[in-house]
This record gives structure tokens, sequence and C-alpha cells, in this order.
């Protein structure tokens, strides 16, 4: 005798209302790593937005509309880092480690200190083909989205 | 009136080693041309070159050092730290402040490389002005890019400047930057040569203006160097063969000259600026150089607020000239309040060949020149005045003056309808209104007196219909809207009478608006619409 439907109702119940809350609780799982993710991106992309314009704005010369550096930003969510990456631009020599090693860790300092983000550390620079790498590592978990 | 030439640390007195040695010559060359005028600019200007460093004054004439912080730095110098130098400066204020009072012009010539000048700089700007002196600041942002200076220091002189900025005050800010030519690579002392030039050149200019109020009004000054923003010095040379004419080439290269001058810092529009005309050619060369800068500082903008103050020297030896003192625009700023009184014995630039006597200006035998109109009230004359005082002025001019200068009386008449408590001279109100100065007050009047200086101007006599090229052909002046009339001013050669009325109109269009240029009277000039060229000569005797 074939068990009917009707028989085995409960089981179906149960296996589809614990699927559902598998679904459910995977679902809100990637949703929250999601949104720590955005997170994090935002704030580090924040910070190295902030990073390039204030290193670059004493560089700019008056009545000059161009860029005195490129800038790029590397994310590396999974461990939290961001790589500022700077290069001179429009001929300048600025910045380089060859010959300005100690103007760029002074330049550095000074950038950090006026953002005053405590969540960020920075590491040591280092030369990447004519690029100048600050690694910025964000160190305490980014508020959720809207908070700061 | 006394001019000083104050540097600052060892980068400042570099340059005005340099200016010093071309005034030098200039005055030189002078004295051969003309020794009452090369013993008036002699003895206009004094030279003091202020420093923590003793050795670094070996060279200078004792009488021209200024050594400062004795105890702080042991006159060793300031050791490289902008603080340290700050200090010095604050132990030896009170010298530094008696030298100011002595002057009512001072150029301050500092650089940002190092210790005393970018310590000291802002700060003696500011005794400068606290003691209401016209203070121009010139300062020298240094290379941080042709490893001039490290980036700390280049930092610590844009923080200098920033100062300038937050505390209103203008400034000539020399970029280092732009001596390095790739296209022309040259010796530093000639690219020092080349940037000093303009500075001592034009200096030469602006000292001839500033030593002789009577070129023009000090209220103008005034309102030129208030605000915020950059200074621009532009010099060039005009030589035309004897008795002639220049040539349009020569006023076009030299135009070109004085205009560009890359090594400052001037990005916003040319607002209120000093052109001074060195050179006996005729007033059609005159005219020519006046429309031709302006077409360069108007540029495309339709609305620029380029305001030229011309200053004229007839008798100038050579070298014959343009010097320009351009201010970028930043706005409408209340004029400085100068103190311009100040006469006392100056330290010669160099030893006069004679024995000192006043020497008659160029202006003693033209028409005496009022008195001017921005001077400091002493502390005598604001305390008698109390806020109900009952207003006396014998003159609208007085009371324009009064305003201009803040008086409190003055400002409360200004602001009440009592506009018959005042004779208003139309003809007074038209060489007012030529006046930067005077253009700035009429925005503070009361509606009541804004019609009744109006009304007064109107009715002082009709304006001549000039007529004028607009588009290739010739319309009058009545019939001209105001940004046409605008337009032609910037734009177009006018003979000095048309522009005079023009400037007139357009003046009015801007502070009462364009429907106040429909209340005046136009009269034919000429039966062909144009004074005969006798009519016009009279006209300029009747003025």
């Amino acid at each position: 005798m074939v068990p009917s439907v009707a028989d085995n109702a409960p089981v179906f119940l149960w296996s589809g209302a614990t699927l559902l809350l598998m679904a459910l609780i995977t679902w809100r799982a990637a949703f929250t790593h999601l949104k720590h993710r955005r997170a994090a991106t935002r704030v580090m992309e924040s910070f190295a937005e902030r990073f390039i314009s204030e290193f670059e704005r004493p560089l700019r010369q008056p009545g000059s509309v161009e860029r005195p550096l490129e800038a790029r930003m590397r994310l590396v969510l999974r461990r939290r880092r961001v790589d500022i990456l700077l290069a001179p631009n429009g001929g300048r020599s600025y910045p380089n480690l060859t010959d300005h090693r100690k103007n760029m860790a002074y330049d550095v300092g000074r950038v950090v200190g006026l953002i005053a983000d405590t969540r960020f550390t920075t590491g040591d620079v280092y030369a990447h083909g004519r690029w100048v790498v600050v690694p910025c590592r964000l160190t305490t978990e980014p508020a959720e989205e809207g908070g700061t | 009136m006394n001019i000083l030439l104050l540097s600052l640390g060892g980068g400042g007195g570099a340059i005005l080693r340099s200016v010093k040695a071309l005034f030098r010559r200039d005055l030189m060359v002078t004295q051969k041309a003309d020794g009452k005028y090369a013993d008036r600019l002699r003895r206009a200007v004094s030279t003091r070159f202020l420093d923590t460093n003793e050795f670094s004054l070996t060279d200078i004439p004792r009488e021209e050092r200024l050594l400062i912080g004795a105890r702080t730095t042991g006159l060793l110098g300031a050791r490289h730290d902008p603080q340290v130098a700050a200090q010095a400066l604050e132990e030896s204020r009170a010298e530094v402040e008696a030298l100011l009072s002595e002057y009512s012009v001072v150029f301050v010539i500092g650089t940002g490389g190092k210790g005393t000048g970018a310590g000291t700089m802002f700060p003696v700007v500011q005794m400068a002005r606290e003691q209401r002196k016209l203070v121009v600041p010139i300062f020298v942002r240094p290379s941080f890019d042709r490893h001039e200076v490290e980036k700390r220091r280049y930092d610590h002189a844009l923080r200098v400047i920033e100062q300038f900025d937050h505390a209103k005050i203008r400034l000539i800010e020399i970029l280092n930057d732009r001596g390095y030519e790739e296209s022309d690579p040259q010796p530093q002392a000639v690219v020092w040569e080349r940037m000093n030039l303009p500075i001592a050149r034009g200096l030469r200019g602006l000292i001839f203006v500033l030593s002789d109020l009577s070129q023009v009004d000090p209220s103008d000054l005034a309102t030129l160097f208030a605000g915020e923003g950059r200074l621009r010095l532009g010099f060039s040379e005009i030589d035309p063969r004897p008795s002639e004419e220049p040539s349009d080439e020569m006023i076009d290269e030299a135009i070109r000259t004085c205009w560009r001058n890359p090594y400052y810092a001037f990005e916003r529009q040319t607002g209120t600026s000093l052109v001074c005309i060195q050179g006996d050619w005729s007033n059609i060369a005159d005219a020519k150089i006046k429309s031709r800068l302006a077409a360069l500082a108007v540029g495309s903008h339709a609305d620029s607020p380029y305001t030229p103050l011309y200053a004229r020297s007839l008798r100038a030896p050579r070298p014959w000239g343009i010097t320009a003192l351009f201010a970028e625009y930043t706005g409408t700023h209340t004029p400085l309040a100068v103190d311009w009184g100040v006469d006392r014995s100056a330290t010669p630039l160099l030893p006069a060949p004679v024995p000192l006597q006043r020497v008659p200006a160029l202006g003693d035998d033209q028409e005496a020149t009022p008195p001017p109109s921005v001077v400091a009230p002493s502390a005598s004359t604001e305390a008698v005045v109390t806020p109900d005082a009952l207003p006396s002025f014998s003159t609208f001019w007085d009371f324009a003056v009064a305003i201009n200068r803040a008086d409190r009386a003055a400002l409360k008449l200004a602001g009440t309808a009592d506009v018959d408590s005042l004779a208003i001279d139309g003809g007074e109100v038209k060489k007012l209104l030529g006046t930067v100065w005077f253009r700035a007050v009429v925005p503070g009047l009361s509606h009541a007196w804004r019609d009744r200086v109006l009304e007064a101007l109107v009715e002082h006599a009709p304006i001549p219909n000039h007529r004028v090229k607009l588009d290739g052909r010739g319309v009058l002046l009545s019939e001209l809207t105001h940004a046409q009339l605008n337009d032609i001013v910037k734009r177009t050669y006018l003979p000095d009478l048309a522009r005079a009325d023009a400037d007139l109109l357009v003046n009015v269009g801007r502070l009462w608006g364009a429907d106040a240029l429909r209340r005046f009277h136009f009269a034919d000039a000429s039966p062909n619409g144009e004074r005969s060229k006798l009519g016009a000569l009279l006209h300029g005797l009747r003025e």
C-alpha cells in the first residue's frame, strides 16, 4: 500500500519549514556579510579619498588646472586593507621614494594626523613601479549603514 | 611720504640687496637726466634688513641692519625654526614697531624657506597694519619640487600664505617653481635677476606714485589694497626715439610684457589696479596703452570687475614705460584705514650728492591737492564725536569723505532721509563718481540720499551726446543701453572727453540701475555730433 500524501503531510510540512528556516538564516547571514562588506568598502574608500585629497592639496600650483599627482586605491576587503597608490603627474617628481623618502614619511604622518581617523593604521610605504604605495588597514568594525 | 623696504631673514635680504642694486642703478641714470627727481626718489625710500643672524648682515651698512632677538638666538640665527624666529621678533617687538611707525608705506619682503622669513613675515605685516600703514607684503613660496626646501618647510610657507588670506591681507606671492624653465635653462643668478627685475622696476613706478599722492587718490589706493587675494607687479619699458611717438608694435610688446609676469600667483579676475604711465608722449599713445591693457585685463568676461586707477608722470626721466599693480578681484571690501600723514626724515637709499633741501614736488605748479580723504582720525578727533552730535559738513565731498572714514555722525546722517541738511553740487558728484572709494560709499546711502545725489547729478548739466562706434556703426551716447556702454568703455578706444562721459554713465548705471540713465539730458555736441577740437580744448580748460 502506497502511503498517501495526506499521510506524510506532517513530514512535508516540517521539512518545508526547516528548509525555509535554513534559507532565511543563510539569507540573513549573507545579507549581514554583504552589509558589513559594503560598509567597510565605503569607509575605506572614503578614507582613501580624503587621504589623496589632503595629500594633493599643498602640491597644487596657483593657476594650474593639472593635478599634481596620479592616485589609485586598491581594496583588499578580506584583509580590510586599502592600498593608496600615488605617482607624480605633469612632469613633477614627487611623490617618489628615490629622493623623497623622508618627505613621504613626513607627509603621510601629516595627512593621517589631519584626517584623524583612529580606525586606520598605516604601514611602511613602499615603491611599486612608478607608484608609491601607502598601505592602510581598517582595525575596527565599521558602523552599520547610516552610521559613521 | 616715506617708504620703507624691509627684508626679513636671509632670503628676503637677498632679494632686497638685488632690488636695491637695481634701484641704485636706476637712480644713477635718473640723476644724470633729472637730479631733482632722483633726489626725491632717493629721499622717499629707506631700506632695512631684519635678521636673527648678525653674520648674514656683515655686508650691510650698520644703520640699515635690524637685528632681533639677541637673547633668544644669541644673534646666531633662528636655527631654521620659524617658531624661534617668531620668539625673537616678540623679544624685539618694540624696536620693530618703532621702526614701522616712521613710515607711511611699508614693503615687507620675505621668503618661506627657512626660519626668520617664515616666522616673522605675517607678524611684521600685522604690526604694520595695526599702525595703519599701507603695507605691501612680498612673499616667496619656495620650490619643493626642485628640492629648494623639504616638504615640512614648504607646508609651513603655505600656512603663512593661508594666514594672510585668513586675515584678509593682500600680498604679492612669488612662486620660485616658475623660475625653472626647462626650455630656457639659466644659472640661478640669472634667474634671480630675471625675477627681481620686475620687483625693482615696479617699485620704482610705485614709489613715484606713493611718494606723490597728487597722482592718485589715496582712498583709491586704500580700496585697491583692501580684502584678501594676490597682487601682481608688472613693468615694461617703452623707449621711442626722441620727439617721436611710440609705435603700435612698441606699445603692444610693452603691454604684453607688463601683463605677463609668470612668477606671480594670480588666479582670479583682475579687479581694481594701479597703472602708472611714464613717458613724454601724446594722450593718443596713453589711450592706446590704457585700452590695450584693459582688453587683456577684461579678457572675455563681459562683467569684468577690472577698475584701473591711472597715474601719469609727464616729466619722468628714462627708462620710460608702464608700471602696474594688478589686484585679484575678491569681492567688494571696505577701504583700508590708512594713516598717510606721517612725514619724517628717512635714511636715504644712496648718499645724497647735495645737501638735503626741500625739492618742489612734481605737482607743485598744479592745482593744490585736497587733503587725503582716507586719513586715520586722531584719537582726540574721534573722542569729540558723540552719537547724538549734530553732523556738520560744509560740502557733500566732506560728507562723503566722513562716510568713507566710517565717521559715526556721517553714517548716521547717511542713513536718514534728511537730504535737505546739505547742498549737493552736481559737479562735485560728477568728480566723486570718478573715484573708486566714493563708488563704494554710494551703496551705503539711504534711498533718499541716493535719489538726491542722482538728482543733483542729472540737474548739473546735460551730457554731451558723443557719437561713438558700436559694431562698426556710429551711435549717440543717448541711444546706448547700460550693457552697451559697459562694453564700449571696456573694449573701444574713445577720445578722453567721450570716455569721461561714458564712464560716468556706466558708473551711474552700476550704482543706480540701468533705468537711471533715462533721467539724463543729452546735448548735441556739435552739428555732426562731435565737438570741435577747439571746443574740446576749451572744455578741458573749464573742467
